[in-house]
């Protein structure tokens, strides 16, 4: 039997992105920067490093982030 | 004899949807995780490596966590807890057709029935959820769905009204059974044009409720093909992806938070995590960065390649670089029994003082 249900609401949109990154050296962890770097354009749900410019000490990264504030 | 050290715990990785050459398609890297369980006392990895479709394989030894539950118990802010069985709750898009889902709601009968897996009642979202496929600059598969609030709402549902303990989420993709990179991924080659919009709505559950869960496409059956490659053969065997599923959310482990604790005794955290074994192009993962700033040693392995041009080597990243998943197995060995793998070598350099 299958259930019915009420108006909960969940206002959320996901958002794909792609950036970069710099690698220079630092003692905050990586993971730590790059999570950094993706909160400002929303919450990291999943991403991860795709290519690694070591010439320009850069990292591509690519990413789907949640927007919290906004009506579903 | 008796075990008198710390089950040897192993961290198996095969990123969805970045056309991983083993694990890539249709559960193919289930053979690895077989092999690597047989050697390890314990064994963590994710659905895309277990997942085959009709076909899975269960492993007493081995834990199934969702890859948004795996970031977050490599960096050690969740453990997780093995469990005797889950309720399973079964969520299914509005999108699917009556035919297709009845195939799905026969599916989960045939797992109670058969399995003797615990399922809740069903529930349907109040939208279609609007799956999106995507392909990024780098080849991997992403995407997004179009309704999020609609899939939570409905697995809020299920944990809160029908008790389940973990979600199998049943969504609509998109038939396009002429796309190039369908026929590619069905040749067995090329990148899984559903698996990172499947990654995106299991995540989202996780997140947002911290109990297992997994995904499984509902899509119209495809026209026979005689030159289906095995490695995506799986796929090609009945009318849904579920079985698998349901079989490996039965038995997944719970998710237990820091602000939790670390009392209950037999709760794993990252920390007892022996070894990773991850493809070499792919280090570039939020797990695989979180081990390696904990010094859990990493074994990357050349031949299963990707998409991916984020290689140890390349970030830094200490490894045993391997070529294949025939020595991985053979470094967890030597590293369960303590013996260094550079003694089964044959030039072994000679001791130096410390400069």
């Amino acid at each position: 039997m299958s259930i019915a249900y009420g108006e909960d609401r969940f206002p959320i949109t996901t958002l794909f992105l792609e950036l970069s990154v710099s690698f220079t050296a630092s003692h905050q962890p990586l993971r730590e920067r790059i999570e950094a770097a993706l909160k400002a354009h929303g919450e990291p749900l999943r991403w991860a490093i795709t290519a690694v410019d070591l010439d320009k000490q850069s990292l591509r990264v690519e990413a789907v982030v949640i927007h919290d504030a906004v009506g579903p | 004899m008796t075990q008198i050290q710390a089950p040897y715990t192993v961290v198996l990785i095969v990123p969805t949807g970045i056309g991983a050459a083993i694990g890539g398609y249709a559960g193919d890297a289930l053979p690895v995780a077989r092999a690597i369980a047989h050697v390890a006392d314990r064994l963590i990895t994710h659905p895309n490596v277990m997942n085959g479709a009709q076909l899975y394989w269960p492993m007493a030894n081995s834990l199934y966590v969702e890859g948004y539950g795996l970031d977050h118990f490599a960096a050690g802010h969740w453990g997780l807890r093995p469990v005797c069985q889950n309720r399973v709750g079964l969520l299914l898009d509005q999108a699917i057709e009556p035919d297709l889902r009845l195939r799905h709601l026969q599916a989960a009968d045939a797992a109670r029935a058969t399995l003797g897996l615990q399922l809740t009642d069903y529930v349907v979202t109040d939208q279609p959820l609007g799956v999106e496929l995507r392909t990024a600059s780098s080849g991997a598969t992403w995407g997004t769905i179009q309704h999020p609030g609609s899939l939570l709402r409905a697995a809020k549902k299920l944990i809160h009204e029908a008790g389940a303990e973990a979600i199998a989420v049943v969504a609509r993709f998109p038939d396009d059974e002429d796309s190039d990179a369908l026929q590619s991924y069905r040749h067995g080659q090329g990148v899984d044009p559903l698996a990172g919009a499947e990654a995106v709505i299991s995540h989202l559950i996780v997140r947002t409720f911290q109990v297992p869960c997994a995904h499984a496409p509902a899509l119209s059956p495809l026209p026979p093909d005689p030159d289906v490659s095995p490695r995506s053969a799986a796929e090609e065997l009945g009318y849904t992806f579920l079985p698998c599923v349901l079989a490996g959310l039965s038995r997944a482990p719970q998710f237990v938070t820091s602000s939790q604790g670390r009392s209950p005794i037999e709760t794993i955290w990252a920390d007892q995590v022996n070894a990773v074994v991850i493809p070499e192009t792919a280090c570039g993962g939020s797990a695989v960065l979180s081990f390696s700033d904990a010094a859990t040693p990493i074994i990357t392995v050349a031949d299963n390649t990707t998409t991916m041009n984020a290689s140890s080597e390349q970030l830094m990243i200490p490894a045993y670089r391997v070529q294949s998943y025939l020595e991985a197995i053979g470094i967890l060995v030597s590293h369960k029994a303590g013996i260094s793998p550079t003694a089964l070598q044959p030039h072994l350099p000679t001791i130096k003082p410390l400069n």
